[in-house]
């Protein structure tokens, strides 16, 4: 018996190998050494540069500002996994988060009253616009059979223009240069937190969406419902489900954190809401691309979205102090993912030279009860 | 074909576990069971049973189970019942028929003669054009699956992958499908977990089935295992009404015994099963009346003591609707 034990106590090698064959783990190995051998042919230390990036990234107003990040980011991939999870692809979140984001602007400018009220009802209203913008391609897909993927995208565009021609027409600022709103007043932008030198009480928010999220996922009817489908739909219709409803309500979820996280960008973030800078910043893609790493993963999401965050934050910090462009992080982030996309694992080495074998034992998608 | 080769000269190595295929195509059959080698046989020299025992290591009934009582009161009622198919056709049309309590009725047909059709539409996934379906006197025609479940029906569709379980769901959400909005499951939306576990830990134990964790995908079993959840998953709510559609195609000779031996059962406790199968001997054998389908319609009720296999798969062909000499 005591035998056995000592035999099969895995040595450290082992352990790193059993690590290194995790899809996600791997990627990250993957992508931050593809990355450091990029900037050693540049001929700049890539030492420094990734100390320099972790630095920016946690330290002082840093990490004030990699959490800031984080809030868009975790929240738009919270969306994008919500849709994901329930087998509904919906590519619209930035047309949502457009959308969503003028009209909690406008309530939040054109609302008088204390903030405790005009900033709950700008959410409210972010929110609702989002979620009936997200309502076109649902409808869309289940009374006129047009396929989600197509329409959510397309309606990005038509996002963009619409609230374009709003701000340049009807409430355009002429007191600035920029196509852009008024400001929001003082009173109606979102609050700080007291801690790591004043961090917008809308982390507090999405940190509360997604253990909502799990929660859901884990315990109630309608979390399975939705993850059967997204599984395997003609085993979910066999089961009762009935997936064409409930990829409207998938949709209408998806849009309404969308929504509530471009308002987030106004009043909590920028204070003006400014054509075309929503969708500039590619948040909704970032979310996106944290929403693949994490495995659409509620607490996942959390932790793959502060870690692009900090790459993201970071990578300004590294191209201050360690002369290589920010741009090794968008690179290092389409590294993860197409590593995690192409299920590129240390196995997938041996296995080139070995069968394939069937069967491995992956976590279920469902059931970690 | 494979014994024009044989006869060329040629060796062939034919692994099945079909029976039928063994006796009719070999000369010589090896057993293997559990990895090892455990029986060589002449086939001139042996039986199925033989076979089925060297396979299973004990003795396999393969013959007719005939029902322990006199049907009872009619479970399923269909009358006039048309669907259309995926191409726009007309997939069966004015299929009237009655499955009572304590009956297997089997469903014989070539593939593609409205039989998948019909059982789609019986259980809810397909849309009935015109007629009408009850269940225990309840008109269910345009009921949703939830309420036809709740009326008393279970359904092992004849695609155990793609329809009867979700490969990358845990074992207790393929065992849970179909019940998840169940009383005993839930209150008010939110799951009862533990509920939900024992059910899953209790079904593992009675019917046998060979599984690891319950929170492991249920990928990770085998044929016969996944077809096994089905079936206990379908069985597990006393539901009157069985639909079984190939209940056991591509299973090993054991697993086709567990399963048959439990459609039997379940018949003798009174439930009525509305049974499709593509093996002939398998409707031979379990069912107490027979219907076929040819072109969408029912050309024959049949009574499976007073017909062969080869005078079945004559109705199947049509033949005898052609007139007596096909």
């Amino acid at each position: 018996m005591a035998e056995q034990v000592t035999v099969h106590r895995p040595t450290l090698a082992s352990k790193v190998g059993a690590a290194l064959s995790h899809p996600v783990v791997f990627s990250l190995v993957f992508a931050f050494a593809l990355g450091w051998l990029i900037v050693y042919l540049t001929g700049r230390d890539p030492g420094f540069a990734y100390s320099e990036m972790v630095n920016g990234a946690v330290t002082g107003s840093g990490l004030r500002n990699t959490l800031g990040r984080a809030v868009p980011i975790i929240g738009m991939a919270l969306a994008v996994s919500v849709a994901f999870r329930s087998g509904v692809i919906n590519l619209g979140g930035e047309g949502q988060m457009v959308v969503g984001g003028l009209a909690g602007a406008l309530v939040a400018i054109y609302t008088p009253g204390p903030g405790e009220l005009v900033i709950p009802l700008a959410m409210v209203a972010g929110g609702v616009a989002g979620a009936a913008w997200a309502m076109l391609p649902a409808f869309g897909q289940t009374r006129l059979r047009l396929p989600i993927l197509i329409t959510s995208l397309l309606l990005n565009y038509v996002a963009r223009a619409i609230t374009g021609y709003l701000v340049r027409f009807h409430f355009l600022d002429d007191s600035v240069t920029l196509t852009s709103t008024r400001q929001v007043p003082e009173i109606a932008r979102m609050p700080r937190m007291p801690i790591f030198g004043g961090v917008s009480l809308s982390l507090a928010l999405v940190i509360v969406l997604v253990a909502v999220a799990w929660v859901v996922y884990g315990r109630t009817v309608s979390g399975y419902e939705t993850q059967m489908a997204g599984l395997n739909g003609r085993f979910a219709r066999y089961g009762g489900i009935q997936v064409e409803r409930q990829t409207v309500g998938v949709m209408v979820v998806a849009g309404t954190i969308g929504g509530i996280i471009g308002t987030h960008m106004i009043i909590g973030d920028a204070y003006r809401f400014i054509d075309g800078e929503l969708v500039v910043s590619g948040l909704a893609w970032t979310g996106l691309l944290v929403a693949l790493l994490a495995a659409n993963h509620p607490l996942m999401i959390l932790v793959a979205g502060f870690l692009f965050s900090g790459l993201q934050i970071g990578g300004l910090a590294m191209q201050r102090n360690a002369d290589v462009s920010w741009r090794l992080s968008q690179v290092l982030q389409a590294l993860v993912i197409v590593a995690v996309a192409s299920r590129l694992t240390f196995g997938w080495f041996k296995r080139q030279r070995t069968a394939p074998s069937e069967g491995e034992l992956e976590p279920a998608a469902v059931g970690e009860v | 074909m494979i014994r024009r080769l044989r006869d060329t000269g040629r060796t062939i190595l034919f692994i099945t576990h079909k029976l039928g295929e063994v006796m009719s195509l070999s000369d010589r059959v090896t057993v293997l069971r559990d990895g090892r080698s455990v029986a060589d046989l002449i086939t001139a020299d042996t039986d199925p049973e033989e076979i089925a025992r060297h396979m299973t290591g004990r003795d396999v009934d393969l013959h007719q189970r005939a029902p322990a009582h006199q049907p009872g009161e009619a479970v399923l009622e269909v009358s006039g019942l048309s669907a259309t198919g995926e191409h726009g056709r007309k997939a069966f049309r004015e299929a009237s028929f009655e499955v009572r309590s304590g009956e297997i009725v089997g469903i014989a047909g070539i593939a593609g003669n409205g039989q998948n059709e019909l059982i789609e539409t019986v259980a809810g996934l397909r849309p009935s054009d015109e007629g009408s379906i009850s269940l225990n006197g309840a008109d269910i025609t345009d009921a949703e699956v939830l309420t036809r479940r709740a009326a008393g029906m279970a359904y092992v569709p004849e695609d155990r992958h793609g329809v009867g379980t979700s490969h990358r769901a845990s074992v207790w959400a393929n065992l849970l499908v179909g019940h998840q909005r169940d009383p005993a499951f839930q209150r008010k939306g939110w799951f009862d977990l533990r509920a939900i576990r024992d059910h899953a830990r209790s079904l593992i134990k009675t019917y046998g089935i060979r599984s690891g964790p319950i929170g492991a995908p249920v990928s990770t079993l085998s044929g016969g295992n996944l077809q096994k959840v089905v079936v206990a998953r379908e069985m597990s709510h006393g539901a009157p009404l069985l639909i079984a559609e190939q209940p056991t195609r591509g299973l090993d000779i054991a697993a086709i015994e567990f399963i048959h031996d439990r459609l039997v059962r379940f018949r003798d406790g009174g439930g009525a099963v509305l049974m499709v199968s593509a093996e002939l001997s398998e409707v031979l054998a379990l069912s107490s009346r027979i219907l076929v389908m040819f072109d969408g319609r029912i050309v024959a009720d049949l009574d499976p003591s007073k017909v062969s296999e080869a005078g079945l798969g004559l109705y199947m062909t049509g033949a005898h609707e052609d007139g007596p000499d096909g």
